[in-house]
């Protein structure tokens, strides 16, 4: 099979890493492709990329610094030590490698001493080096690590100095080329594709099949005309649409021609959801494939779409079961892990909120208006308490829009993303654009004090808090008009005692409908007289048209919330209610709270 | 291209299988009409591994023309692990597929595919040794591991007065001396004194496996020079490794 000497790819990788100029990056690219026979194409390219396959296949080599510097021990007959003093002088696995080997090069192997004429020196090709590769990262089960530093020890032993240090950087995962997708696309038009004028062509494959290896491998193929070919294949991600950002509901609708979707931004995890089938996989906004992570985000879509084949897109949220409240998307990063995932499963249940529908059995959709994709997002979703449409609803107004935008913040959202509605709102894929605009905050604040409660109602809690309380209703005083104003649903920071006691306390403060003093807009399924005083604290106060207390205070139609709050664990049974945190003390907080401004 | 040959004792075999299994992956078995030869490196070269075993080792042999036959290891090296004491094994190769037959209570035949493995023809080795050590395998053994617990390298010495094996790290030291009055010295020869170091990790997978084969290994060696060691097979027929030093 032709292949390509590895030691004339090394020499390119050095001249790249020496020039800081893209087009001399890209010229450089195009004299290696032309070089390179179409068999090993999409080898090179991947090594380039410093990586086996694209990373949305999931695939890794398993090899960590200390297997490669034993790997590298073997080779080079030089000791563990060593080596590893050398790469702590040197900072740069490779480096070292380099040096090792060059310093160490005699009597290494047992051949030079059987004074071997047959001792065959064969020069490394690039097809060598990432079969071999390829080998080590699908070793796996009992005896893979051995395997693998053989393999590794194997190639190493055959390379030159200088290309150990590439072939070290590249399995530690550190080859930083800095050579980017779009580059390699650049070389590719101008190498293969009669240059810049059909740069477009390319770029539109890769957004439907972002793998530069196999975009590279059909180009020398079939040629421009085989790109042309590429369509939205289930299982293939596609390349994510994305937002631009504002910060003002005049200027969002504005942007939007006066009307538009507006949605919930959740706090979590954008995933790009492919069925295929009874086969599911989950890729990240950035297409890492998370698929591993979320085994009942797997289930629930097997369960509950019902076309056979789909790519929809929506967001993962954790969510605590027993009273349903939206959590913070650290609480979904316990999520993001390769081992005990069945644990962290069963800790942090998570939701599946759809917002897009790009293919649905065999239909390409994403050219397709928004509303037309929602619409069939909606024939074949099942909603259930875990998997629905992300909340949404038109508006055309900035009240509405502001309203909605206060809503999604107190519920646990980061704000909106507001959609067009026109005829040419496709989906973009890979693209930012206009056609969608975040809606968020400039800034985000910070609830640094304690408040003390009073709980004035309660709500059934489910699964594991079946039979009591999942959540209270707490209000601040308000002593003006001598009534408790609500300002959050807590569920959270109760011990399992403290539950399971709930009702017990509560017992005596029970009535069978709302307390006169109590002002409140949400219904309680328990309400209570206003008695029992808790601390409580959260995350920040913000805007809610939910809750009653500070209403109209800040804004015209809009109350006053704590955000993901916390029982601090503190009964304060020394407090009467009336020496609750007051509303005027809530006002107060909200607007002294500091404001940390977020990066753009 | 055929042949048929059936090893006594399945456990042996199993040994030597496993002993070389654990350095190298893939390797070719020459069958002749006077015995079975297999020499292969280790995938990084540090090591190699030379197998002689004559007809007469076998209870039954035949042979019509040299066969060469690619295996893998691993594979086969679970297959022996199906082995009770008391099992014969026989090996075929017919009609391009090895047939390895398990004969005990029942009759086991796995069939497994050759593979091609590419020919390379390596050199007898020819290493002008200084010194030349019998022992039992079982003493190398445990001073091989006792050499693990400090290091990953360890040395071997040969003085007039005594063989040493010899590990040092920052943990600390080993010695182990084999003077000539020890029990575990059988013979004892050295030309001139020799010192040489290798690597743990191969010496330690050579001499855990191969003990199981042989009561006594003979060790030879020279300042700076690789170290063959060498387990004669009860049945008949050795089982050689010659290992590179490591240069410190």
């Amino acid at each position: 099979m032709a292949d390509i000497k590895f030691s004339e790819v090394v020499k390119i990788l050095e001249a790249i890493e020496s020039t800081s100029k893209r087009t001399e990056m890209t010229k450089l690219l195009v004299l290696l492709f032309k070089k390179t026979p179409s068999e090993v194409i999409d080898k090179v390219i991947y090594f380039i990329q410093g990586q086996l396959l694209p990373d949305w296949v999931g695939l890794e080599l398993g090899i960590g610094e200390k297997l490669a510097m034993r790997a590298l021990s073997i080779a080079s007959g030089v000791s563990l030590r060593t080596i590893e003093e050398t790469y702590k002088k040197i900072g740069d696995l490779g480096e070292a490698a380099e040096r090792v080997l060059t310093s160490k090069r005699r009597g290494t192997s047992i051949l030079d001493f059987l004074g071997a004429t047959g001792a065959t020196t064969r020069e490394l090709t690039m097809g060598r080096v990432y079969d071999t590769l390829m080998k080590i990262a699908k070793a796996t089960g009992e005896g893979a690590q051995d395997t693998k530093i053989s393999l590794l020890a194997s190639l190493l032993s055959e390379a030159s100095p200088r290309e150990a240090k590439y072939i070290l950087r590249f399995v530690t995962g550190r080859l930083r080329l800095g050579v980017a997708d779009m580059t390699i696309l650049d070389a590719l038009a101008e190498a293969f594709a009669g240059g810049k004028a059909r740069r477009d062509i390319l770029e539109r494959a890769y957004n439907v099949h972002p793998d530069l290896g196999y975009i590279a491998k059909v180009l020398v193929r079939e040629g421009i005309e085989g790109i042309k070919k590429f369509r939205i294949t289930p299982g293939v991600p596609v390349l994510p649409m994305l937002a631009e950002r504002l910060s003002s509901s005049s200027e969002i609708l504005a942007k939007l021609g006066g009307r538009c979707i507006a949605e919930y931004k959740y706090d979590g995890e954008r995933a790009q959801i492919h069925k295929i089938g009874d086969k599911v996989v989950i890729y990240s906004r950035r297409l890492e494939n998370l698929t591993h992570a979320f085994p009942d985000v797997c289930e629930l879509v097997r369960k509950h779409i019902k076309s056979k084949e789909a790519i929809i897109e929506g967001e993962i949220v954790a969510y605590n079961p027993e009273t349903d409240e939206l959590l913070p998307f650290q609480e979904l990063m316990h999520r993001r892990r390769k081992h005990n995932v069945e644990e962290a499963m069963r800790m942090y249940p998570v939701k599946l909120f759809l917002f897009d529908c790009l293919y649905v059995d065999g239909e390409e959709l994403t050219d397709a208006p928004l509303l037309m994709r929602k619409k069939k997002l909606i024939e074949i979703v099942e909603e259930t308490d875990r998997v629905s449409l992300a909340r949404w609803r038109i508006v055309d107004n900035t009240k509405d829009l502001e309203l909605f935008f206060n809503e999604a913040i107190s519920e646990g959202c980061e704000g909106l993303v507001c959609k067009s509605l026109k005829g040419d709102s496709i989906y973009q894929m890979g693209a930012r654009g206009w056609l969608w605009i975040k809606f968020k905050r400039d800034y985000r604040s910070e609830m640094t004090d304690t408040v003390d409660l009073v709980a004035v109602g309660a709500f059934w809690g489910k699964g594991k808090r079946g039979g009591t309380y999942g959540a209270l209703l707490l209000a601040a005083y308000d002593p003006e008009t001598d009534t408790f104003k609500t300002v959050c649903k807590c569920g959270s920071g109760f011990t399992d005692e403290d539950l399971a006691r709930l009702p017990e306390i509560f017992k005596p403060y029970v009535i069978p409908h709302k307390h006169p003093r109590v002002d409140s807009k949400i219904e309680a399924d328990v309400w209570f007289v206003p008695a029992i005083v808790l601390e409580v604290i959260g995350a920040e106060i913000t805007l809610s048209p939910l809750h009653t207390c500070g209403y109209g205070a800040i804004k015209e139609g809009v109350g006053l919330a704590i955000r993901f709050p916390r029982f601090t664990g503190r009964w304060r049974f020394d407090k009467k209610p009336e020496q609750a945190t007051t509303v005027k003390e809530i006002i107060e907080m909200y607007k002294r709270q500091k404001k940390v401004v977020r990066e753009a | 291209m055929s042949f048929r040959f059936v090893f006594s004792d399945a456990r042996e075999w199993r040994y030597i299988i496993e002993s070389i299994a654990a350095l190298i992956e893939e390797a070719t078995f020459v069958v002749t009409p006077e015995g079975v030869k297999l020499r292969a490196l280790d995938p990084s070269r540090v090591a190699m591994v030379d197998l002689e075993l004559p007809s007469t080792a076998f209870e039954e042999y035949s042979c019509e023309a040299e066969t060469r036959v690619g295996v893998n290891f691993d594979d086969m090296k679970k297959i022996l692990k199906r082995c009770k004491k008391d099992d014969k094994v026989e090996y075929e190769v017919a009609g391009g597929k090895l047939k390895i037959k398990i004969i005990g209570k029942a009759t086991r035949s796995f069939v497994l595919p050759l593979i091609d493995i590419g020919a390379e023809t390596l050199p007898t080795p020819r290493v002008a040794f200084t010194a030349r050590v019998k022992l039992l395998s079982d003493a190398v053994e445990e001073a091989i591991r006792d050499a693990e617990v400090i290091a990953d390298t360890v040395k071997l010495e040969a003085s007039e007065e005594m063989f040493a094996i010899k590990a040092m790290s920052d943990k600390g030291d080993l010695e182990v001396q084999f003077g000539r009055e020890s029990g575990s010295l059988i013979e004892y020869e050295v030309t001139e004194p020799a010192v040489a170091s290798y690597s743990l990790e191969y010496m330690g997978d050579i001499v855990k496996k191969s003990a199981k084969i042989a009561d006594l290994v003979t060790i030879e060696f020279a300042t700076n020079k690789p170290v063959a060691l060498t387990f004669e097979i009860p049945l008949g027929g050795r089982l050689v490794y010659y290992l590179a030093p490591r240069m410190e």
